[in-house]
């Protein structure tokens, strides 16, 4: 093994390249791997550029947006047969690999949820911004007064609030006589308070996770996960 | 007024209940942990004590190294990858001086079908993880102690020949619900394992190694035995890089305990290898320096992205940080290995 780049590690670059964009089947380059430290850490290297181009997000929605989406609705029946005839288009389905290497830049799932929305139901999504965007009106002086007069007082405002307080003591309870009584789970080692926070991501193949990782599980089962990467069926 | 005087009453009752509920529970639960440890069975099995096992079991943990034998083996190991089932079945040829030294040969690969190239690469891999196989992946009995507290033993009546070696069956059952049994046909003369197998929580073999011959005493040898290239400095008192601090994982899986901590340097990658086991199963913790420009998340960050997969009964984890690379590779569940782990952070 090695750490600093070999004299054969430039012949590797392209398909090292190609690996860390999906490409599977390399023996060639699953031989250097095993052997090159430099180009395993290269590897990770570019595989983590590949997912960050992935996640880059499109740039934001106008603000004027919203205003011409209004304005595009208020097209009337037009916009309506427009999007009837869009809605009615066959789906085609694009390949795995194809959408998995052109995954671009998307738009924010909040944009999305809204278009969806608004095609879904334009007259209620028309009516909904036009509801909006009307100014708020003060009520007269002595209508203010009988609504106050006809507001619970402390003790009913705060009954829900108690009852959920309730539940809470009736849990921490529950879990403090539990913890007295069964101690730490390993006594041989001190616990520790709830640390540091772990954003867990689960991924679904071996193969996207350091090259370390796949060397160690093929350690484990007896060599079946390089098995699999040498005749090409993944991991 | 009606409905806060019963939110009242409902604050003033709620912790006793509490109390007297958790209280209940909590012995239940106790006194069927208590049941964990049969002893007599009336089927004529005999369910082994911590203070009452077979002698044969304490020849276990050093027989591979400690008894010299040659020998042909099936290995099998069964696991689903994306749903479909998935099996690596071969033959290898172990040789063993009696005196620490060890070769472990490939000699077919059964499946998957390999082109003779494929397993021309195949065979270079699985040389170099000799050391690796030897150690680790055998299933055997590593610290009885460790191994009684964690597991029941079964000694069942029948006793098998396997290649030749009158051996007697046991039937093994974590205490702990981790899904997995194991059955071993262990020659009571040496210790040695003849045979085993691993089922998961279903039945399904997921893992088995036998020898189809086997020739004790096997005299001088023409294998060539094993040397490990990195074996590794005992991590006290070894010299480590300049800020480079290892990982010390508090919070272990239930049952486990550490059984070595190393410092390997590998052509210049410097990493923290500790390994932990119950007796029987490892739990494998690595760290690996990474260079100052590496891309992480800094030492003084409170949050930690965790990329999790499984493969089989094993998880693992793998986590990046300016201190190093943290993996941890165990048959352990997932809120386990997220314990682990956060408790090396």
């Amino acid at each position: 093994m090695s750490a600093q780049p070999g004299p054969h590690c430039a012949d590797f670059r392209a398909a090292l390249i190609a690996r860390a964009e999906g490409d599977v089947v390399d023996l060639a380059l699953d031989v250097h791997l095993a052997q090159c430290a430099a180009c395993r850490r290269e590897l990770m290297r570019t595989e983590q550029r590949v997912e960050l181009l992935r996640g880059v997000s499109g740039p934001g929605a106008p603000v004027e947006l919203d205003g011409l989406v209004v304005a595009a609705m208020q097209a009337g029946e037009r916009q309506q047969r427009v999007t009837r005839a869009v809605q009615s288009l066959s789906r085609a389905h694009t390949p795995e690999d194809l959408a998995r290497r052109l995954a671009g830049p998307k738009a924010p799932r909040v944009l999305e949820r809204l278009v969806s929305e608004d095609l879904a139901d334009p007259a209620k999504a028309l009516a909904s911004r036009y509801a909006r965007s009307l100014g708020r009106l003060r009520a007269p002086q002595d209508l203010d007064q009988r609504l106050r007069d006809l507001r619970p007082g402390p003790l009913q405002r705060h009954a829900p609030v108690a009852l959920v307080a309730a539940g809470v003591m009736l849990a921490l309870g529950a879990l403090i006589v539990a913890g007295i009584l069964h101690g730490p789970r390993n006594p041989a080692l001190p616990t520790t308070p709830a640390g540091p926070v772990l954003i867990v991501e689960r991924v679904d193949s071996v193969r996207d996770l350091d090259p370390l990782v796949g060397q160690m599980l093929s350690g484990v089962t007896g060599g079946l996960a390089d098995a699999q990467r040498i005749v090409g069926k993944g991991f | 007024m009606t409905r806060a005087r019963s939110a009242a009453l409902a604050l003033l009752f709620a912790l006793p209940a509490a109390l007297s509920l958790s209280l209940v529970l909590s012995l239940a639960a106790c006194d069927s942990g208590s049941q964990v440890e049969s002893e007599q069975r009336g089927d004529g099995l005999l369910a082994v004590e911590h203070t009452s096992s077979p002698s044969f079991l304490a020849l276990v943990p050093d027989a591979p190294e400690r008894v010299p034998h040659a020998g042909l083996r099936r290995v099998e190991v069964h696991v689903d990858v994306d749903g479909q089932p998935t099996s690596l079945v071969y033959l290898e040829r172990v040789t063993a001086d009696g005196h620490g030294r060890y070769a472990i040969e490939l000699v077919q690969v059964d499946q998957p079908s390999m082109t003779p190239s494929q397993l021309e690469i195949f065979e270079e891999l699985q040389r170099a993880r000799q050391g690796f196989f030897f150690k680790y992946r055998d299933l055997r009995i590593r610290d009885l102690e460790l191994f009684l507290q964690n597991y029941t033993v079964e000694v069942l009546p029948a006793m098998p020949l396997v290649a030749g070696v009158e051996c007697v069956e046991i039937d093994v059952h974590p205490r702990l619900p981790r899904g997995a049994q194991y059955r071993m046909a262990i020659d009571t003369r040496t210790g040695l394992v003849m045979r085993a197998v691993e089922r998961d929580a279903n039945g399904q073999v997921i893992a088995s190694s036998a020898f189809e011959e086997f020739t004790p005493n096997p005299g001088p040898s023409a294998a060539q035995f094993f040397v490990e290239r990195y074996p590794g400095t005992p991590l006290a008192g070894a010299p480590l890089p300049p800020g480079f601090v290892p990982a010390a994982p508090q919070i272990l899986p239930e049952g486990y305990r550490e059984i070595t901590s190393d410092l390997l340097e590998v052509a210049g990658d410097h990493y923290v290898r500790r390994v932990y086991g119950d007796g029987l199963e490892n739990l494998f913790f690595l760290q690996r320096r990474e260079p100052p420009s590496s891309s992480g998340q800094s030492a003084e960050s409170a949050t930690y992205r965790v990329r999790l997969a499984q493969l089989g009964a094993w998880r693992v984890a793998e986590l990046v940080q300016t201190r190093g690379s943290l993996f941890v590779l165990a048959k352990v569940s997932e809120a386990e290995v997220l314990e682990f782990l956060r408790s090396a952070l």
